[in-house]
This record gives structure tokens, sequence and C-alpha cells, in this order.
């Protein structure tokens, strides 16, 4: 039976409510941005009373479909000053839907001054009293909880930084080897902080698998849709073999690596950082270069990173991370930006954020460029600590740009922007820009058009076509958010027409339901247009949906590309 | 009595492998096995073994 959960930290309540009408058929992103844009008033402070925290596995979680396995978290965003959806792999989401809990919707804040903790098993909901967390990493947590249970039970938590409330705080989820995915941007973990839960745990026992209307159906379309994923060579091959770090060499060669707090295109040392230089360290010292982030993911581009002595390090290790510790900042010890990856995860910041942050403090002469020693120990003795200089790296590249004084701040809408150079590869500029989510590239991977050649091509150096790509893939981008597929099911989904008629097909069958592809599209538009009303009602007008000046007024090498879009030509992204 | 999965069959989805009731079932590579010491068919606990059942490939047959 399906069923909304409410949790009221204001008198430490809960209860189940049946899903309203206008609510069926919605999962994942369209879930939790369809409950923030009706319940929080867009105006509140994100840290206070009136906003929520929205959980929401997505509609194929659970089932047998490969690559279900995200689960959605949404609020109002204390970085951005907009809604905020973030999906993350883990165990969690996979456990919401097998219990039939749509969505998950925390509200208030406690009276007093305590930490709590939420245990959500089969007809049962437990709000507690928690002493014995406070102020434990993340991957401590997970062993604990799990251990106080004894079972593998799903585990989303904060670490430090979200008891904090940083701005850069995320939310943990567990994965199958009790490691650690994220939640990751837009300051959810202070979000979570903010209404005192340190964590949040669920147990499956008693509970049968989550079976499709039309059993027959369903295995027919999830063999079609699970070949379409091994066909395809970005995610058959270079995902599962590289992980996603294969874009360091990648993204060099065409030019737009932001090297050095964005003032090149090519990092000189990116060798040193690659995909390929990560898998061989892996294969040598006994590690994982192919593993899964959520039980019945297919493509595999998670790995397990060991130290020089063989023992485990970090795994999750993504090239947004690796580019922005190690091109950014100009680290080129693979093995110093592993221990940054490790340490962000336990304290429970956004790796993104936090390396966007450091290019701008290296900068700022904070520390200097390259030092990776320096990083480790700010992490783990400032942020991890919350020391005065600890919140204020804490509060993210934005906030560090303001307090030192500094003009070339890679953000907008005040988060930090990721991993490719939006002058040199422009589509992806407009998906920053334009992004209801701040600067975010999962938003509307332009990424797959302009330099993989997947979905066909569009120059990434010219003007044109890219509007109407950052558009359709953002609209596509909401739909899969909110069916619960990871995002990189969009590789095959852009090149093998089978790919999404057979994820429809799963849909129906399982539901029962008869949707066809223009009923997705119009799912994806309608969940765009809910978000930005939100950020229009939140303050967040047209203007801001521009990139830093920086980029108009400095051309980037090797391209020596510029940012030439008028404000005019960004504002028909929203002409749907 | 226990099932198997036929190697070239599967297509490591995994969906097996998180509803086993009996943690039989893990990772091979890019492929998934099934323990015969640890399956027990679903008896007692479903109608029929479960793997079977989720299995998009029909890979998981008797052994």
């Amino acid at each position: 039976m399906d069923k909304i959960i409410r949790v009221n930290m204001s008198d430490l309540s809960s209860k189940t409510e049946a899903v309203p009408a206008e609510w069926v058929g919605l999962g994942g992103r369209a879930m939790t941005s369809t409950i923030v844009a009706k319940e929080v008033p867009p105006t509140c402070h994100a840290l206070g009373p009136s906003n929520k925290l929205v959980f929401s596995p997505g509609l194929l979680t659970g089932t047998a479909a490969a690559n279900s396995g995200r689960l959605s978290a949404g609020a109002k965003s204390p970085l951005t000053g907009g809604i905020k959806e973030s999906n993350a792999g883990g165990t969690a989401a996979r456990m919401f839907a097998k219990l039939g809990i749509r969505a998950l919707i925390v509200e208030g804040l406690p009276k007093d001054d305590k930490w709590y903790s939420i245990h959500i098993a089969k007809d049962a909901v437990t709000i507690k009293e928690e002493t014995e967390m406070v102020g434990k990493g993340n991957y401590d947590v997970v062993n604990k909880v799990q251990a106080r249970y004894g079972k593998p039970v799903a585990v989303v938590s904060v670490g430090p930084a979200g008891e904090m409330k940083m701005l850069s705080a995320n939310i943990s989820v567990a994965d199958p080897e009790s490691h650690i995915r994220s939640l990751g941007r837009g300051g959810l973990g202070a979000v979570m902080g903010s209404k005192k839960i340190k964590f949040i745990s669920i147990d499956e026992t008693g509970v049968p698998p989550v079976m499709p209307k039309d059993a027959a159906k369903f295995k027919e379309a999830s063999r079609i849709f699970a070949k379409t994923l091994l066909d395809h060579p970005v995610s058959g091959q270079g995902l599962p073999t590289y992980g996603t770090d294969v874009l360091v060499n990648i993204l060099n060669e065409a030019g737009g690596l932001p090297t050095r707090n964005f003032t090149s295109g090519q990092y000189a040392a990116h060798d040193k950082i690659s995909g390929e230089t990560m898998h061989d360290t892996i294969v040598k010292r006994g590690g994982q270069p192919t593993h899964a982030c959520h039980p019945g993911c297919q493509i595999q581009c998670s790995q397990i990173y060991n130290d020089k002595d063989g023992k485990y390090l970090t795994s999750g290790f993504e090239y947004e991370t690796i580019w922005g510790l190690g091109a950014d900042c100009c680290i080129e010890d693979l093995d110093d930006i592993a221990m940054a990856d490790h340490i962000m995860d336990d304290i429970g910041v956004d790796s993104i954020e936090t390396a966007v942050m450091f290019g701008v403090a290296m900068e700022a002469g904070v520390l200097p460029f390259g030092d990776g020693k320096g990083v480790v120990r700010m992490l783990r003795d400032e942020i991890g600590k919350g020391t005065p200089l600890g919140r204020v790296l804490g509060g993210g590249a934005g906030q560090l740009g303001r307090i030192y004084g500094m003009t070339r701040v890679p953000v907008v809408k005040n988060q930090g922007i990721p991993a490719y150079d939006p002058r040199s590869v422009k589509g992806i500029g407009v998906t920053y820009a334009m992004g209801t989510m701040g600067a975010d590239h999962t938003s509307g991977y332009a990424i797959a058009t302009n330099i993989l050649g997947v979905g066909g091509h569009v120059d990434p150096l010219s003007k044109v076509g890219q509007i109407d790509l950052a558009r359709n893939l953002q609209i596509a981008t909401a739909a899969i958010d909110s069916t619960g597929m990871c995002l990189f099911i969009a590789f095959p989904a852009l090149d093998i027409p089978e790919c999404l008629s057979s994820l429809i097909d799963m849909i129906n069958a399982q539901y029962g339901i008869n949707l066809k592809g223009d009923d997705v599209t119009a799912l994806g538009k309608s969940v765009l247009k809910i978000e930005h009303q939100f950020n229009l009602d939140a303050g967040l007008s047209k203007e801001q949906d521009r990139l830093p000046e920086f980029f108009s007024l400095e051309r980037v090498p090797p391209h020596n590309a510029i940012w030439d879009f008028s404000p005019a030509e960004l504002d028909t992204f929203w002409n749907f | 009595m226990a099932y198997k999965i036929v190697p070239n069959l599967c297509n490591g989805c995994g969906a097996c492998e998180s509803e086993c009731p009996n943690k039989a079932i893990s990772h091979v590579e890019k492929v998934f096995t099934i323990d015969p010491n640890k399956c027990k068919e679903c008896q007692g606990v479903y109608d029929s073994p479960m793997c079977a059942q989720l299995c998009n490939t029909d890979a998981c047959v008797p052994a």
C-alpha cells in the first residue's frame, strides 16, 4: 500500500497518509519538487521551521529494472535560496520503495537542543533522542547504526558539517558495502542538521519485493532496457572501465578542463589524475575498478580506491572531485585527492562545492595552489572541527569569495560551477546559467552532445544550438530524475531508441498505465516550471540566470573562448 | 536442490541479488552466481524462486 510519511520534529510525531490524488504517478524529483513547491513558503529561511526536507524514491525504484535505485531529496536550499533536488545511489531508495513510502516529509524544528534519529520499519516509524552518534563522521555512523540493528539497514546521515549547518553540508547515503554516497549539492545536510536529525535508518525486514502489475510485459521491457545499457559504448564500456574520471583526458583534450581557478582550459599534469591512471593504480593496489553504488546497477562506474598499503581509502571517486582538487587546485597527487575525498564524505561536505571553494581560496592566498596536504589538513582540522576558518571555508565558494574580496568566483545562484568550462563548452554554460538548481552539470548534461558525440553533435565553441540543447536535456533530465534511474542511462537513451521506449514500457507494466513518450516530456516540462516558479517567488529573478561577469571579461586558453550569450538570448530558454 | 545462474544469459543487472531471502547470490566479475549451499529455492518464503521471477533474461534455472 503506497503512502506518505510525515515526521513533525516540532512535537516529535509522525503520521502516515494516503498518497493524494495529485501526487499519484510522481516519484523522485517530480515528487520532491512538487511537495516543496506546494508546502514550503518560497521566502522562508531555509534553516528555519517552515522549510521541509523531502525524500522520495523514483517511480521504478525497488523493481527489477536495472539502475533504478536513486533516492531524491528536496528542500529549499540554504546555499542557493531556491528549490533543490539532489539524488544519490545507496541502499535507502530501494528500501523506501519496498516499504511503499512514496515520500518522507520532515517538517518543523525540535523545541529543545537535542539530537534525534528516525527509524523506519514495516508499519513503524520511531523518533528517538540520539546521543552516541553526535559529532561522529558518516563512516562511523553507518557502521555503528548497522551494528546497533544487527543487519545492513539503510542509513541516511549527516556528518559534523551538517550538524554545524554549513552551506556545503551534504546528506550521506550508505551503499551496499557500507561506504558513502552523497545527496551532494545545495546544502541539504544543513537542512537536515537544522532539524536536528543525525540519521535516518530503514529496515526492509518482512517486506516482499515490489512486483509489477504486468510481470511478463515488465520482464520483456527490462530485458531490452538492460541490453541498451550494455550496448552503448559510454554506459557499457567507458564508465565501467574507468569510472567518471575517464573525462579528465577528454576534457583536457577539448580545452574545457577548468584549471587553476578557471584561468585555463588545460592542465599540464592531467595524466597524473586521469581515469586511466586511476584504473591502473586501483588494479595494482588490489582495489576494485568497477563497483555498483546501488543494488541493481549495471553500469558500475563506482570503484574502491586503496591507499599505498592496499587499505581502503575511498569509493565513488568521481571526475568532478578529481577535477576540482586536481586541475582547478593544481594538486597532482591522486592519493592526496583520494584522502580529501574520504574526509569530505566522512565530515559530510559536497566535494564539488568544496573543491571549487578551495580553488578560490588558493587564488585568495589562504593556501598555495597544489597544496594537497594543506587541503587535507583544512578539511580535517578546520572544516571538520568547525573552527572560525573552517566555518568560512565550509560556506562554499561564493561565501569564501565574498569574505576575501575575490572577483573570479565560479558560482551561479551561489552554487559552485563544476568541472567543465562554460566558455569552451557553451552548452553546459547555458545549463549552468538557466538551471533551477544553480550551477549543476547533471541538470542538463550538454557535455554528452558538445564533447562526447552522444545524441548528435553540437559544436562546443559555437553559440548555435546550445539553448535548444540545454533546454531539451534539462526537460529530459527532470523526467529521468523522477523515475529513480541513474542519469547515465541518458547516454543510451540519446542514441538507442529502444532505451527510452523500454523505460516507458517498464513504467507502464509496473503500474498498469499507458504513458506515451509525450507524457514523459510533459512531466519533465512541468517539473522544471514548478521549480522555476518557486525560484521566482523566492526572489531568484531572471537576473540570477547568468554566469559570473569574469566569464565575459576573460578569455580562456587554449581556444581563447569567451562567454558571449546576451541576457535576451538566455531568457529564451524558458520559451516552452 | 538449488537454483543456478547461467553465466552467458546473465546481464549483470543485479535484480536478483538484493531480493534473495537466503543471501545466496553474489557478484563474480560482471555476472552473478548462486551459492548452492545457501539456496533453498525460496521454500517457506515465496511461492517460487524469487530470482527466477525477477530475472529479465531467464538466467535463473534449477541447478
